[in-house]
């Protein structure tokens, strides 16, 4: 398929079942497009099309759940290709930005090591490299609260674990595939794990307990075990280096 | 001090608290959680009048054993063919009754469906969490502590008294058989028109790896024309997707938000509740309906959730 017929096909509805509508920016992980999905959503948000249930933002798709006592398919596709014809504002929306820190080898650098054998790089550059990019988080889900984070540099690119760590805690720092994760709550993984964070991306009990949206940019900083130690505990909203514009 | 309470003696291993479900949170990660059989859950509120999707205690295969701790409480239990027994006297289906303190209630199995529910008069003193009661076991949200209901617990009720209204009844709702409708998609594509073909003209059956999060069917197996990985997107109860496997597994209530797998059909909500309640081994036969369609069925079944309320009566005297 050429690129230009690629524009025409996009955005693509598609139904999700009587009550959802799967709007598709492209076949492809990329920030642009990202940035697209969250356009849309802001666009919805601020618009009055009746009957939207909720929105499910991922890499590429946009899921609107709706009521169809009070809106139909037609409209409600029709109302959607209006806010996308209006042009997605991708631009103005910057969404917050993070610096989390991390004690890289924290509790053990097992892991670590084996990134280091299966990317031929020493640790500390593994380290140097993990730190000095600049991810997005695209989608908070699989877990509660859990921010899926693209933007690995592709040094880093590796298959996961062959058997996944059962049991890893709130505030790890993993990577696998192409992608990070910090862990949000107690869950097992097939990403390896190259750190641990004071922050938690989930907060039980708190009114808004999930820290990170789509569309939030992250920095890691490394740390020391002891800086980790006096860190832990201190409010992880603490941790945001820039509010959306 | 101890309020009103009702108190699980041998509750069986998968008792939860669930109402009508969680919206607005599927963006952060949460599941919507919620009955399996909504339809059931509906039925046992209304017959001890509460609204209809007021929270009530889910249990699979069998409830267990109950005693309550207040001066008495009005309970009723639906889902098809689940024997219930109060201090050994038959409690005829569908039918409301007062437990008084120190009486035991005993909820058997049920030779046809899977998911009970318990509801009680004024239902359960618990507070909701993200604008629910329903438990989310593996990310312990919700209901109890986030948890099943183990032995030993008490559920904290609003009513310390049943109210002295006339027990209510209902007839038991006609089970369909027809086919599970679903609607094609969201990626039908990803699959041989072949394979479409296989899904709505094979008869896929139940297994034993079902749960609130996803039952797995055993049939045919389906193949992919553009390989098994797609970019993660979001998912709904109701999505068939299908791994490398080619088996297909149907989405419940408890599923996470996303999935990397293809969607090659989504059952309608009004169907879910139906396949939910299939025990392991049930065949089950899919068609496939335009949205359209969908939305007029699902008119229906939403006019006949309302409807519940209104076809519970008083229990006719000759029974009482």
């Amino acid at each position: 398929m050429s690129g230009t017929n690629e524009l025409c096909i996009y955005p693509r509805f598609a139904a999700v079942g009587d009550t959802g509508l799967s709007v598709e920016f492209a076949s492809v992980i990329d920030p642009a497009v990202s940035a697209l999905v969250r356009a849309l959503d802001l666009a919805i948000a601020a618009s009055d099309i009746p009957g939207i249930v909720e929105t499910i933002p991922s890499f590429r798709t946009l899921l609107v759940v709706y009521e169809p006592e009070d809106i139909g398919l037609d409209t409600l596709t029709q109302q959607l290709q209006h806010l996308v014809s209006l042009g997605l504002n991708v631009r103005s929306i910057t969404g917050r930005s993070w610096t989390i820190p991390v004690a890289y080898g924290f509790p053990d650098d097992e892991d670590l090591r084996e990134v280091a054998a299966a990317s031929k790089l020493p640790p500390d550059e593994i380290v140097a490299i993990h730190s000095s990019a600049l991810y997005r988080v695209y989608v908070v889900g699989f877990v509660p609260g859990l921010p899926v984070l693209g933007g690995l540099p592709t040094a880093l690119h590796l298959s996961r674990r062959p058997d996944p760590r059962p049991d890893l805690p709130a505030g790890r720092v993993m990577i696998g595939g192409m992608q990070g994760i910090i862990v949000p709550m107690p869950m097992p993984s097939g990403y390896y794990s190259l750190g641990q964070t004071p922050v938690r991306p989930y907060q039980r009990g708190a009114a808004n307990p999930f820290l990170f949206r789509p569309g939030d940019h992250i920095r890691f900083q490394p740390i020391t075990a002891a800086e980790l130690d006096l860190l832990t505990g201190v409010p992880s909203d603490r941790f945001l280096s820039a509010e959306d514009e | 001090m101890h309020g009103p309470a009702l108190r699980a003696i041998a509750p069986t291993p998968f008792v939860t608290i669930q109402d009508g479900g969680r919206r607005g949170w599927r963006r952060f990660g949460l599941a919507g959680a919620g009955a399996m059989d909504k339809m059931s859950l509906a039925i046992a509120n209304s017959l001890v009048g509460n609204r209809a999707t007021e929270a009530a205690l889910e249990f699979a295969y069998a409830g267990g054993e109950w005693t309550v701790e207040a001066g008495s409480c009005r309970i009723a239990i639906a889902g098809a063919g689940f024997s219930t027994k109060i201090d050994g006297v038959v409690l005829p289906p569908l039918t409301s009754a007062i437990l008084q303190r120190g009486q035991r209630l005993r909820i058997g199995s049920s030779p046809r469906q899977v998911w009970g529910y318990l509801a009680v008069a004024g239902g359960f003193a618990i507070a909701p969490q993200f604008g629910s009661r329903s438990t989310h076991v593996r990310t312990r949200i919700g209901g109890l502590r986030g948890g099943t209901i183990q032995a030993g617990a008490s559920l904290p009720l609003v009513a310390y008294r049943a109210n002295d209204e006339p027990e209510r009844t209902m007839s038991i709702p006609h089970e369909e058989e027809d086919p599970c409708r679903v609607v094609l998609g969201p990626q039908d594509d990803f699959f041989c028109e072949a394979s479409v073909s296989l899904l709505l003209n094979s008869e896929y059956h139940v297994t034993w790896q079902q749960d609130r999060m996803a039952y797995r069917l055993d049939g045919p197996k389906l193949s992919h024309s553009k390989g098994y990985n797609i970019i993660s997107d979001a998912v709904m109860p109701g999505c068939i997707q299908v791994p490398g496997t080619g088996t297909p597994i149907l989405l419940m209530r408890d599923a996470g938000t996303v999935g990397g797998y293809p969607k090659i059909a989504t059952v309608i909500e009004a169907d879910l509740c139906r396949v939910a309640q299939m025990r392991p081994g049930s065949a089950v036969k899919f068609v496939a309906i335009s949205v359209a369609e969908a939305h007029a069925i699902r008119r229906r079944y939403l006019a006949r959730l309302q409807l519940i309320a209104e076809e519970t009566g008083p229990l006719p005297s000759a029974l009482t």
